[in-house]
Formats: C-alpha cells, sequence, structure tokens
C-alpha cells in the first residue's frame, strides 16, 4: 500500500496540469515544489506594492488552456478574469518605424499598407496558409510523441503536418521572406522566433505561424500572470489535490528498475505508484534518479541536448502614467542583426551593448498591480548565456540597469529615467536559483527539430517504470499553455493505461 | 556499404556548402545534431 496514487515533483503550469486532472481521476495526488511561489516562469510576485511576472507577461491561445478547465469541469473565463490585449502589441522597429498589430486581420492588414502595401497581398496569403495548418493539425499540442507509432498517429490525425513539409524543413526567416518583402515588415514579424528560442534564421518555419496565432486574441489575467497556476491549483485542491510548497524533493526512489517514491530534502520518503516530474529532464535523470538508473544511451541522449535560451529581466516600478500605447512594445532590430547577434554575440558568451526585447507594460492592463498615480513595467532583455564572457552577471548588474533605462529613456519610453522608483534586473544566474533550471533555460532545451517530438526526452519514461515526464523539456515543448498541454497528454496515458 | 556512406556525406556537404548563407547555416545545424538523434530517441 502506497502513500499516495500519484506524486507530482514540481508546480509549474505543466505540473499543476497533470495533477489537478490526476485528481480529477480520483487519484490521490501530492504536489510537491520547491518554491513557496507556484507557476514556476507563470509566476508573479510583489516588491514594494509593485506586482511583477517573473517570465511568461501574455496569453496565446486561451483555448488549449481552456480544454484544461474544461477537464476540470469548469472554464479559465469563469475561474480567471482575463483582459483582452488589443492591439495585441506595438512594434518599434530600429528605424524608428511603428507598426500596431490589432487582434483584428484586416486592421493589421491596413497597418501593414501604411507601410508596405505590395506586402497587404502577402499577409492574406501568409494568414491563409497558417489558418489552413492549424486547422489541420490542432491535435498536435494533445497527442503524444514518444515513438515511431505516435508519429504515425500525430501525422494521420494531423493531415497538415504530413503536407507542410516545406514549414518544417525551411527556417522562420525563409517563410517570412516567401511572404513579406518590405525589410521593416519582415523586422516586425521576426522576433517572434525568439519565443521558441531561436533566431530567425535557425528556428523551424511552421513556429511563422505565432505571427498569424497572436490574432486570436490575446490575453492578461488580472492580478499577474501567477492567476493561471493559481486558478489550476484552487481546482485541483477543490478535486482533493494536495499541494505542498517549499518542499524540495531529494531523490527519485528507484527499485527494479521502477520509481516508488521520491525522499524529501529533509530525509523524508513518500511512497506512490505513480511519480510525475515536471522539473528539467536532465535534473530528473542526473540529479534525483542517478546515473547508475540510466543505460549509457540515455545519458549520451541526455548530454547530447544543448539548453534553450535564458531572457534576463528588468523589473521597474514607475511613478508616472508611461507614454506606450500597447500592453507589449516588441522593440526589435532588423533580421540580419538578429542573426548576427545569435553568432557573434550570444554564441561567445557575449551581452548586447544596445538591448532590444519587449516592453510589458503589465499595469496599463491592470492597474491594480501598482500603488495609485504608479506603473509597472518589465523588460524582456535580448537572450543571454549564464556565462558571461570576461566578467560575472552579479557585478554587471548595476551597469546593465543604468544603461538599459538610459537607452529606454532614449529611444522609446521618453521620461522614464525620472521616474523609476525601482529597479532589479534577473539575470541567468538569477533564474537558475530561483527555479533551479538548468543554466536558467526558460524552454528547458532548444526547441530546434533535432531536439522536437520523438527527439525530446519522453513523456513516459523510456528505462524507469511508472514515470513521467510533463513541462518545458518534453514534448510537445516550452511556453505556458504548451506546457499545460504535456499536462494533458500524460493525464491521457495514465489514464488509458489505467 | 562504406562506399556508399562516403558518398552521401560527400553529397550533402557540397549541397550545404552551395546553398545561401541563411540555408547554410539552418541545415548545418541539423547536420551537426544528427548523430545525437539516435540516442535522443531513446532518452
Amino acid at each position: 500500500m502506497t502513500d499516495y496514487n500519484v506524486i507530482v515533483i514540481g508546480a509549474g503550469c505543466g505540473g499543476l496540469s497533470v495533477a489537478s486532472q490526476m485528481a480529477k481521476q480520483g487519484r490521490k495526488t501530492l504536489l510537491l515544489e520547491q518554491s513557496e511561489l507556484i507557476g514556476g516562469c507563470c509566476s508573479t510576485y510583489e516588491n514594494n506594492g509593485y506586482k511583477f511576472d517573473l517570465g511568461a507577461s501574455i496569453i496565446e491561445d486561451p483555448a488549449s488552456i481552456d480544454r484544461l478547465f474544461n477537464r476540470l469541469g469548469t472554464s479559465v473565463f469563469k475561474e480567471v478574469d482575463l483582459i483582452s490585449c488589443d492591439p495585441t502589441y506595438t512594434v518599434i522597429t530600429r528605424n524608428g518605424t511603428k507598426m500596431k498589430f490589432p487582434s483584428s486581420i484586416e486592421e493589421t492588414a491596413k497597418e501593414i499598407a501604411k507601410v508596405s502595401p505590395e506586402d497587404v497581398k502577402g499577409f492574406h496569403d501568409f494568414c491563409e496558409k497558417f489558418k489552413g495548418f492549424l486547422d489541420g493539425a490542432k491535435e498536435f499540442f494533445y497527442m503524444p510523441a514518444n515513438n515511431l507509432s505516435d508519429m504515425m498517429e500525430i501525422v494521420k490525425k494531423n493531415p497538415a503536418m504530413g503536407k507542410s513539409l516545406g514549414l518544417i524543413f525551411s527556417s522562420y526567416q525563409d517563410v517570412i521572406s516567401k511572404y513579406f518583402k518590405n525589410e521593416t515588415v519582415r523586422e516586425s514579424l521576426s522576433y517572434q522566433s525568439l519565443f521558441i528560442g531561436l533566431p530567425p534564421e535557425l528556428c523551424q518555419g511552421l513556429y511563422a505561424l505565432i505571427p498569424y496565432l497572436e490574432h486570436g486574441g490575446m490575453y492578461y489575467s488580472k492580478g499577474g500572470m501567477g492567476e493561471i497556476p493559481q486558478a489550476i491549483k484552487r481546482v485541483g485542491e477543490k478535486l482533493g489535490l494536495e499541494v505542498r510548497t517549499k518542499t524540495p524533493v531529494a531523490k527519485v526512489i528507484i527499485r527494479n528498475k521502477k520509481a516508488v517514491g521520491v525522499k524529501l530534502e529533509d530525509g523524508t520518503e513518500i511512497s506512490a505508484d505513480i511519480i510525475i516530474s515536471d522539473i528539467h529532464a536532465k535534473s530528473l535523470y542526473f540529479n534525483l534518479i542517478g546515473e547508475e538508473h540510466l543505460p549509457w544511451i540515455v545519458k549520451a541522449g541526455l548530454r547530447s541536448y544543448e539548453p534553450s535560451i535564458n531572457a534576463p529581466m528588468l523589473y521597474m516600478g514607475v511613478d508616472y502614467k508611461p507614454p506606450l500605447e500597447s500592453h507589449h512594445t516588441l522593440f526589435t532590430i532588423p533580421v540580419k542583426d538578429m542573426n548576427d547577434y545569435w553568432w557573434n554575440v550570444y554564441e561567445k558568451d557575449g551581452y548586447a551593448k544596445e538591448p532590444f526585447g519587449i516592453i510589458s507594460w503589465t499595469s496599463g492592463s491592470d492597474p491594480e498591480l501598482a500603488p495609485i498615480g504608479h506603473h509597472v513595467l518589465i523588460i524582456t532583455m535580448p537572450p543571454a548565456r549564464i556565462r558571461y564572457a570576461g566578467s560575472d552577471w552579479a557585478k554587471e548588474k548595476p551597469a546593465l540597469i543604468e544603461s538599459t533605462i538610459d537607452y529606454l529613456s532614449k529611444k522609446y519610453i521618453p521620461g522614464l529615467k525620472e521616474h523609476v522608483k525601482l529597479a532589479e534586473f534577473a539575470t541567468p544566474v538569477d533564474f537558475e536559483r530561483r527555479l533551479r533550471i538548468p543554466e536558467g533555460s526558460i524552454y528547458a532545451i532548444r526547441q530546434d527539430f533535432t531536439s522536437t517530438t520523438i527527439f525530446r526526452p519522453s513523456s513516459k519514461s523510456k528505462c524507469i517504470d511508472n514515470l513521467y515526464l510533463v513541462g518545458a523539456s518534453t514534448h510537445p515543448g516550452g511556453g505556458v499553455p504548451v506546457t499545460i498541454c504535456s499536462g494533458m497528454i500524460v493525464a491521457d496515458m495514465i489514464e488509458k493505461q489505467a | 556499404m562504406k562506399m556508399i556512406l562516403f558518398v552521401v556525406l560527400i553529397a550533402v556537404v557540397v549541397l550545404v556548402t552551395m546553398m545561401p548563407k541563411s540555408k547554410r547555416r539552418f541545415w548545418w545545424e541539423i547536420i551537426r545534431q544528427a548523430p545525437y538523434l539516435i540516442p535522443r530517441y531513446f532518452v
């Protein structure tokens, strides 16, 4: 007789998703989280009256999150106060061109026409292409990809995947260049490749669907992004889920190649029939399980994965209303410069002299995130590696805060410098320490062709019985809705095997 | 067999080298990581 039917390690969105569904299936489920915050990269913390989102700052595709809540017998729109963000974002290119991207495709076409009338037809063709692709590949994110037979099933049930090999075997940059001629328009639609963690020339072409997907609606959760994991936890607890925070797991107990329980850092052992991990696959296998339990080929595979990008963040509280026009403002650089940054700076452990990234004006959508008359600004900075050539992140922090505020004041947010009341900079080292993610990599493992689907760590462990994986390091990958999908995939697998 | 593999390897290298720079980098990354596909399948 075990203590629990299921133990889930890690209360990120994937862990919460699967744990709440296990409770819904009537299993006695325990969710263990090392931090005092739940939600992982999708959490919100407070400092001096300002509420900051740690990482994620908007939701695309609320349908997949709603699908989870539907399974739990409710709806995301009932459990979370979602605020529509329209325009979805404003882009300011390096040459100073400003473009708004409203939710409406027709309105966006008008904005593109102002910059490049010849690209309007390309934009409609682009939307038509990805509408067809999404209609024919809807179930991809909800299906397992553990082996070749799963892949055959995916292609069978998502006919658009088989018909869109051109998108899979071309780069994001190639797809954007095919539909758009104007360099400014290309620049305005290319930053999104970094949402997958790769520059436009390395990212797979099918991810060019992101600028299309954004027209399905972008939302912010009132109270901060952390309200989404909180809502999943609340609903899960009503179904019998037990959640323990500040409870780090030291080991997964393995007997005869079977996961049979966990050992906490305080020495307590808890047994369970099924163990589900929502932590980085490398940390799970190498640290919590141990190399002695792994076949050589699994060790070789795990070691070969490259970390995804890290996105340093600057969190600011300001005592004025910043002159911004939308929840998100993308301040971009030309496509060629993004690629050059990757090869000449990022890959050489350097950092940007002039930043590019996203300004998230979250209190513009929800004024209650800051004291009256004050606002919250969160800057997603250029990607970086945990190694920092020539210096270390801790030493660089004050200079990075000062230079970034100075730069943003001059170019994008007039008056900012005089109104900053609080500024915190989170480096890759901070992300690694706070979230216990190796190298602070926000999407765990690089999401290129060679590290996706059957080549990503399997949702059902291939070397340890009764062990499952959810979260960014397994299929389908990183991002809030996607990790929630990983939880749905594993919940279905366990239910089918019962 | 070795001869066939050698010819395929040379053909791939020539093909990738002849590509425009942006396509070359995309394919080079896939080729660079190709040896890891088998171990990754077993993870």
